[in-house]
């Protein structure tokens, strides 16, 4: 019922905040073998990872590798073609292309993985406390849940970011306000079902404290579909990020940032459409990237079952 | 009493290629079901009846692949006819009952719909006239105010309601042959009395076989005349009921009427050890690592079912001592 | 079943309610004074008395729940008060770029739904085949393509090379192409994605087994009871993504030059002003919330569990 029925992150959200928490077993499970084992099986799944591990090296040896700095003007060779200096050309400011698309990487991936921090960190004590006290705590912490999906998630994000002012911190400020709650509602989902099980009330039994009780025996249990969704999410947070520095509001000058790259572009796609292109390019690649390794996970952690007898 | 058969299954072989390996689900299974008579196929859970009774239908999907066999019914081989003539076949010559009531219905369509369409489907009747027919069947099937039943869905029924329900979809085009896959599991003990009733009451009624998939053995014993021992996806042991139940030959059959409740006996003593994964089976008899009389023979081939007695035909290499 | 409809929209209140403080507490995240802020968009020196006394105009120095609660009552009249920058009503100005906005979402969730239907039905029927595998890998890529990517793509193939298509303002059908499917496109991957897993589920349940057992054609067996089962989510879902195609049309709106909502919004941020932007959060959730409701009391309509308040 009501808005909060299936409004969840993404694909991901829908899926895993519409089960009830089936993979919840007997005992505690992180990654246990078997899933490690169909993950390795799952070629797109590692494709996903190498792209991956690719692009974080990038991004860490970002100064080794770029030809170029990535700041420095240079107004006489503006809009110029791929060449010997300038491997992919350069902007409109003289700036190379390349070299900003390498620390780019840099600022897409910190800024995502930050947000993304920050999101499981506000979402699991909140979701932990309204699967496991329950009654008024949980009311309240799922009214707030409720109003908050009550605006489009973009819209939300665009708007707090906007009143905030530009930066970068603003916008992973405004994304990690407005994307809490679908984790938070996941995590109170799976808590409030591994609470009633047999061996959480054994731990009880046993008189384990109740903070004991909820680390050592809920949260592992909550994990793994935490894990996929903040894979998932990766992809997503990136493609939110540069689209806010797209419309100007993330990354400021001189920042090299995807988004906000494509968004300089724009004026000279008639002349020089690589710098639309690459940027994009690199966007879509590290979200598949991620969007395939999540899948890979959601399915090594979650399976349908090989046969059906 | 002459005997005519239906449906002869002869050598069917369903095999599952998964990941992991290869299921044997079903392993050249044979067996003859004729008219009137009523066919008990027992065996424990996960044996591989209900993937027989759906491969007769030819209703085995990937990974699963029926490998090889015949199923005779009317001089047509099931498994090799194109899919229009399966069709006819399906629900009008051979009716399947499934397990499970609730996911076996439709939960959006009420039980009208469900009803009606199995009849508009195989015969050039108005829906109206279909209707009418499903409320009839219903009333046989003892279910009370039909017309006002046909309007509900599914969740609104009782699973006893649920399972006369199904009852009446398979025998809405009088089949000459009801496979009934664990008819009363689901269901309490009364109930269960009564649909087996009403079924033997139809039977005679049209000349129907009845293949009766269930591991319950008191169920077998009220209402089989013959009965199939499966395990592991083979047929162990054959025969008529009566033989069955006084002098089971095989060492499994043995075990498991020991394992049952029975008026006079004392103790009630389980079959050792846990029924095998059908993954990757041995190629010697499946049996072995429980049986009693495991003797160097079983470690080689597979036993192949052999006649001990009239219409009686067992598969072990160390038959009781009655058995000649 | 109209208990439960009367229930989900008693409930609505305190979510509004919830909402309405949300929005108003936006304006006091905004760094500045707002008193300085009229000032010096109306092109007035925002001297200290100035301020005091437009402050005091304003009512800025009460505490914060009267603020609130005149805020709150001007908003139930319709009064979500006035443009900084052009000094007209805000509920005039979005309302009157609402409609194309509208346009440009409905074009956008059409497009979606004539890809994504066939898309992921087909895929789930036809699994593991070609066109399975196709559509998985364009949804895929999909799912992953930057919108504003996409839609300066676009642009540069069709307006700038071919030139069969304008660049750029709103217009005849035309001018709807672009933007539409730049919106649609991603959003259909996801939708298609959801589609064929719902779909395939349906496709392994039991009483498709029974349906094809009774002898049923099959194309009764999935256009019957396959596809009624397999669609009810997907309703549910067209509420959510109508919430994802009203965010999206904000960076659509800005490439294509669309006149709408969105596009006001941006350009609003940008100038401070902050009534607007107010007035633009809250509206958008409004229409959220409404839509989502419409989809839920459809859906109760479509589920007959639900319908008949879960009988026995």
């Amino acid at each position: 019922m009501s808005i909060s029925k299936n409004s969840g992150v993404g694909v991901a959200g829908y899926r895993a905040a519409g089960k009830p928490a089936g993979r919840a077993g007997a005992g505690p499970r992180g990654l246990p073998g078997e899933a490690l084992a169909r993950l390795w099986q799952d070629k797109l799944a590692l494709l996903g990872l190498v792209i991956i591990l690719a692009v974080v090296a990038v991004a860490v040896f970002a100064p080794y590798i770029a030809p170029n700095d990535p700041v420095k003007v240079d107004l006489a060779q503006r809009l110029a073609p791929p060449g010997a200096q300038y491997p992919l050309g350069t902007d409109h400011l003289g700036r190379c292309l390349l070299s900003r698309l390498i620390y780019g990487a840099r600022v897409s991936l910190t800024t995502a993985a930050l947000a993304l921090s920050a999101i499981i960190l506000i979402s699991i004590p909140l979701g932990t406390l309204a699967g496991y006290c329950g009654g008024w705590v949980d009311n309240a912490i799922m009214r707030v849940v409720d109003v908050l999906l009550a605006f489009p998630g973009l819209i939300l994000a665009l708007v707090i970011a906007g009143t905030l002012g530009p930066g970068l911190l603003n916008v992973m400020l405004a994304l990690s306000l407005v994307w809490w709650v679908g984790y938070a509602r996941v995590i109170r989902g799976m808590v409030l079902s591994v609470k009633e099980k047999e061996f959480v009330l054994a731990a009880r039994a046993c008189g384990t404290r109740e903070m004991g009780i909820i680390t050592r025996h809920i949260l592992p249990n909550v994990l793994s579909p935490v894990i996929v969704l903040a894979t998932l999410d990766m992809g997503k947070l990136i493609l939110a990020i540069s689209g806010l520095s797209f419309l100007g509001l993330g990354a400021q000058p001189p920042t090299p940032e995807w988004g906000a790259m494509l968004n300089d572009g724009r004026p000279y796609l008639q002349v020089a459409p690589q710098l639309m292109v690459y940027p994009g390019l690199c966007i879509m690649t590290v979200v598949l990237a991620f969007n395939l390794l999540g899948d890979g996970l959601r399915d090594a952690l979650d399976p349908r079952g090989i046969t059906r007898l | 009493m002459s005997l005519v058969p239906v449906l002869k299954v002869n050598n069917l072989s369903t095999h599952f290629h998964t990941r992991h390996g290869v299921i044997k689900a079903v392993d050249r299974v044979s067996f003859v079901v004729a008219a009137g008579k009523t066919l008990g196929l027992v065996g424990e859970s996960g044996c591989g009846k209900s993937v027989t009774a759906l491969s007769i239908l030819r209703l085995i999907e990937p990974p699963g692949k029926i490998l090889s066999g015949e199923v005779w019914l009317n001089g047509y081989d099931l498994l090799k006819i194109p899919s229009r003539q399966l069709r006819q076949v399906r629900g009008r010559e051979i009716a399947l009952v499934f397990q499970d009531p609730l996911t076996s219905l439709n939960p959006v369509l009420t039980i009208g719909t469900q009803l009606a369409e199995t009849i508009v489907s195989h015969e050039e009747v108005s829906r109206a006239e279909a209707r009418r027919r499903a409320v009839e069947l219903l009333l046989r099937l003892g279910l009370p105010d039909p017309e006002r039943l046909m309007r509900l869905y599914p969740f609104q029924l009782s699973g006893g309601m649920r399972q006369r329900v199904m009852m009446a979809m398979a025998l809405s085009m009088r089949p000459k042959v009801l496979i009934a896959d664990e008819p009363t599991t689901a269901l309490d003990v009364t109930v269960q009395a009564q649909i087996l009733a009403e079924l033997k009451r139809l039977q005679e009624e049209l000349g129907m076989a009845i293949i009766l998939i269930t591991h319950d053995l008191g169920v077998v014993a009220a209402m089989a005349d013959e009965v199939a021992v499966m395990y592991a996806g083979s047929i162990v042991e054959r025969g008529p009921v009566a033989q069955i139940f006084d002098r089971p030959a095989h060492p499994y059959t043995r075990a498991l009427l020991r394992s049952v409740p029975r008026l006079g006996r004392e103790e009630l003593v389980p079959v050792e050890g846990q029924p095998p994964s059908l993954l990757n089976l041995p190629a010697h008899c499946a049996f072995l690592p429980r049986c009693p009389q495991a003797g160097a023979a079983c470690w080689g081939e597979k036993p192949e079912l052999r006649e001990i007695g009239p219409g009686h035909a067992a598969a072990c290499h160390h038959l009781f001592p009655w058995a000649s | 079943m109209s208990r439960y409809l009367l229930k989900r929209f008693l409930y609505l209140i305190p979510v509004m309610l919830g909402v309405s403080i949300v929005t108003f507490g936006l304006i006091n995240l905004a760094p500045g004074d707002p008193a300085e802020l009229i000032l010096r968009s109306g092109g007035v020196e925002p001297t200290r008395e100035a301020v005091e006394a437009l402050r005091e105009e304003l009512g800025l120095n009460d505490p914060l729940y009267v603020q609130y609660g005149r805020w709150l009552w001007r908003m139930l009249h319709g009064d979500l008060g006035k443009s900084f920058r052009t000094g007209r009503p805000v509920a005039e100005e979005i309302l009157s770029r609402f409609p194309a906005t509208l346009e440009l979402t409905c074009a956008a969730m059409v497009f979606m739904i004539c890809l994504a239907l066939p898309a992921g039905i087909l895929s789930a029927l036809y699994r593991h085949a070609f066109l399975d595998h196709l559509s998985r890998l364009g949804a895929l890529l999909g799912a992953s393509l930057p919108g504003f990517w996409l839609g300066l793509v676009l642009i540069y193939f069709f307006a700038v090379k071919l030139g069969v298509l304008p660049v750029m303002g709103r217009g005849g059908p035309e001018h709807l192409v672009l933007p539409a499917v730049t919106l649609g496109f991603g959003l259909a991957a996801v939708y298609a994605r959801v589609l064929r897993a719902g779909m395939l589920d349906v496709l392994g349940q039991d009483y498709i087994k029974v349906a094809r057992a009774k002898g049923l054609k099959e194309k009764w067996v999935i256009g019957r009871h396959a596809l009624k089962n397999a669609l009810l989510p997907a309703v549910t879902l067209l509420g959510m993504s109508f919430g994802h195609l009203l965010g999206g049309a904000v960076i659509v709106e800005t490439i294509f030059a669309w006149p709408g909502v969105g596009k006001f919004a941006v350009d609003s941020i940008f100038n401070r002003d902050y009534p607007v932007i107010q007035g633009y959060a809250l509206f958008m959730a409004v229409v959220f919330v409404l839509v989502n409701l419409l989809v839920d009391i459809s859906y109760v309509f479509l589920d007959p569990r639900i319908r008949l308040e879960r009988g026995k």
